[in-house]
């Protein structure tokens, strides 16, 4: 048994630690990392390392030194770290409908059946809940246009891609759209608007045709067949317009059940053949369905954990035979470790997006934090509403108190736990997972699964950076380089 | 850290700790980080001493499991101890970073410009306010409001 250390507290400087595949993983105040071999890690505790040697260089380099820490340097990445504080909600999730033309077993409180044409958002609580949209104080909006399936309330998303248009015209904001929809309700017609007006489309695609029929049920027992058709078909239509396909393409959402576990390969190769080149390895959220369907599509965490490890591996396989795709998740972990940047993705960052970083408005014009709050409030549980698009005003959502409130309790450098976690810098949580599944916003981390997912994910993505195989680092970098689609931003 | 002293029933393990070397939050960071296993009682058995019990949510098979979860905690501890004073002794660099990267004076992005304030409504409401911190003293306590300064009168202008 190693002899305990004997910290030699004046030498490092702040750093928090962990332990990974027999390494220490070491991050610091600003972010930096480096991955030390356990008798590098215990010299530096101890004070012991040589003034000049390698060891000394590469922690010099990283700012891990006392003595010589940079602390301009450490505000500036922190700063670049942390860019989206001072911005407000860039993302707003209207939900035009919950009718749905599928019947998908994981979703139940957040869908209605087609004959229930009262969930349809009318054209007038649209305006409103875009009149507070633009009044976001961010540059950068997006509406995504949410469901139920947006296209069956296909006129109101029309109405809302020319009244933002027409009002943003003054206001002179950077307008983005994006649609998420099952696609089987597409016509030329819809696209030629949709593409017309540089709406952003995006599927969902639960793996290869036979789980995917078994999982989002069409009456014609057809929705892969006709998703499928459409990601060509919209393909096809951004090459005629000449965008670059490499960037321009249909990615798609992936919601992984029990059944997806044992299908890696088989879920990655049919999102490699559908031409996308992101795939996101979730894990199914706990909204929306019921308790029994619970039973029957969820999975421990360290089961998902397994699966990500054997898919990721596979993916970097494929990468290194040339073959473009990425895994959504670790591209964002992997572009805050390596690129020392924040890709704001609202649901992994501290603190967390619902409310300061996002908006979600339901069709009947009740605004909620986040898409999950909405669910919640469909499940009886209001605690994550805000207010209404006919009487509430954008100071009065940003001030409050259940936006205060999130903002503090996903802040986590105020997260026992969290606190000395080495993955703090890269890290986030879900105040409304942590409410659903644990009776707090706070959420207790040891035995939070968004946590287990996170710190799991990050333990894989720095095993493989300690390997230090070209191929893999390679892949690494490539996930990271950021290439916007600035052909779907309205900034005329 | 002196060294901990462990006791055991059947289902849980006492770890009572010397207060003088364990500051209670270095402690709270240590057990905080069982509470996925074990049911975490903290309490103060005399004021020289805390004691941390570790009930194990699952069955144990006896001293030996236990005994893991003690060693688990005890190096937890020790890494939590490592953790505080590591950040205590680098504070004043810390505090520095922060001011620095989120003052305005450093964060120009942060600050309005002169046109933003101008187009500002201040008239607006910002947050309810039940504590009348954004109140002036005098609409907080019922006060007049202070009479303008008398104006200069001719004698206090400087002579020409």
């Amino acid at each position: 048994m190693n002899a305990p250390l004997q910290p030699n507290i004046g030498f490092p400087a702040y750093f928090r630690h962990r332990e990974v595949a027999g390494k220490v993983v070491l991050t610091n105040f600003e972010g930096n990392h480096i991955i030390l071999e356990q008798h590098e890690f215990r010299a530096f505790v101890e004070g012991t390392v040589e003034r000049g040697s390698e060891l000394w260089t590469r922690l010099d380099e990283k700012n891990f030194l006392r003595e010589t820490y940079r602390v301009h340097e450490a505000a500036s990445a922190l700063r670049e770290r942390k860019h989206f504080l001072d911005q407000g909600p860039i993302l707003h999730m209207l939900v035009v409908t919950l009718r749905c033309n599928e019947t998908c077993i994981y979703c139940h409180a957040s869908r209605a059946n087609m004959d229930q044409v009262e969930t349809d958002m009318s054209k007038e609580t649209a305006e409103k809940a875009v009149d507070i949209i633009l009044s976001s104080t961010n540059p950068f909006v997006t509406i995504e246009f949410q469901g139920g399936e947006p296209l069956v309330n296909f006129e109101v998303v029309k109405h809302v891609v020319e009244y933002a248009l027409k009002k943003n015209a003054d206001i002179g904001k950077r307008l983005e759209f994006t649609m998420v929809s099952n696609m089987a309700l597409m016509t030329e017609e819809k696209l030629d608007f949709l593409l017309e007006h540089k709406v952003q489309l995006c599927t969902s695609i639960d793996g290869p045709e036979k789980l995917h029929n078994s999982q989002r049920k069409l009456n014609t027992l057809d929705a892969f067949q006709k998703a499928r058709y459409w990601i060509h078909r919209i393909n096809e239509r951004y090459g005629e317009m000449g965008l670059d396909k490499t960037l321009y393409h249909v990615e798609a959402l992936l919601t992984l059940t029990k059944a997806s576990l044992a299908q890696h390969k088989e879920i990655i190769d049919t999102y490699v053949a559908l031409g996308c080149k992101t795939i996101f390895l979730r894990p199914v959220d706990p909204f929306g369905f019921a308790e029994r369907t619970r039973l029957k599509i969820e999975y421990p965490r360290s089961e998902y954990l397994e699966f990500y490890r054997r898919a990721v591996d596979y993916i970097l396989e494929l990468n290194a035979q040339g073959v473009e795709i990425l895994e959504r998740y670790a591209a964002i972990f992997l572009t805050k470790i390596l690129q020392g940047t924040d890709p704001n993705f609202l649901d992994l960052r501290s603190p967390a997006g619902p409310g300061i970083g996002a908006l979600a408005y339901n069709y009947d014009g009740n605004i909620y934090t986040c898409d999950e709050g909405r669910m919640l409030a469909a499940m009886g549980d209001d605690a994550l509403h805000l207010g209404h698009v006919g009487e509430s005003r954008y100071r009065d959502l940003m001030g409050h108190e259940t936006v205060r409130a999130v903002t503090v309790a996903s802040n986590l450098d105020g997260q026992p736990d969290c606190e000395q976690c080495a993955y703090n810098p890269f890290c986030g949580t879900v105040p409304a997972h942590n409410l659903k599944t644990q009776g707090t916003i706070y959420g207790h981390m040891p035995d939070n699964n968004i946590c287990m997912v996170h710190k799991g994910i990050q333990d894989y993505l720095f095993e493989k950076l300690g390997e230090n195989d070209p191929d893999t680092l390679r892949a690494f970098e490539r996930w990271t380089t950021i290439r916007p689609r600035e052909h779907f931003v309205h900034d005329e | 850290m002196n060294a901990p002293k462990r006791e055991f029933d059947d289902l849980s393990v006492s770890i009572t700790l010397p207060a003088e070397t364990h500051p209670v939050n270095v402690v709270q960071g240590a057990a905080v980080s069982f509470i996925d296993r074990c049911y975490v009682l903290m309490d103060r058995p005399s004021p020289q001493q805390i004691r941390v019990t570790l009930s194990a949510k699952e069955a144990v098979d006896g001293e030996e499991t236990l005994g893991k979860i003690a060693e688990a905690f005890e190096a937890r501890l020790r890494s939590s101890d490592l953790y505080h004073r590591v950040a205590a002794d680098n504070e004043v660099l810390t505090d520095a970073v922060v001011a620095q990267a989120f003052g305005f004076g450093n964060a120009p992005s942060a600050s309005p410009g002169l046109d933003e304030l101008e187009a500002f409504d201040f008239s607006d409401d910002a947050f309810d306010d039940p504590l009348g911190i954004a109140q002036t003293w005098e609409e907080k306590h019922g006060r007049p409001a202070p009479s303008a300064p008398p104006a200069a009168s001719a004698q206090d202008e400087d002579p020409k």
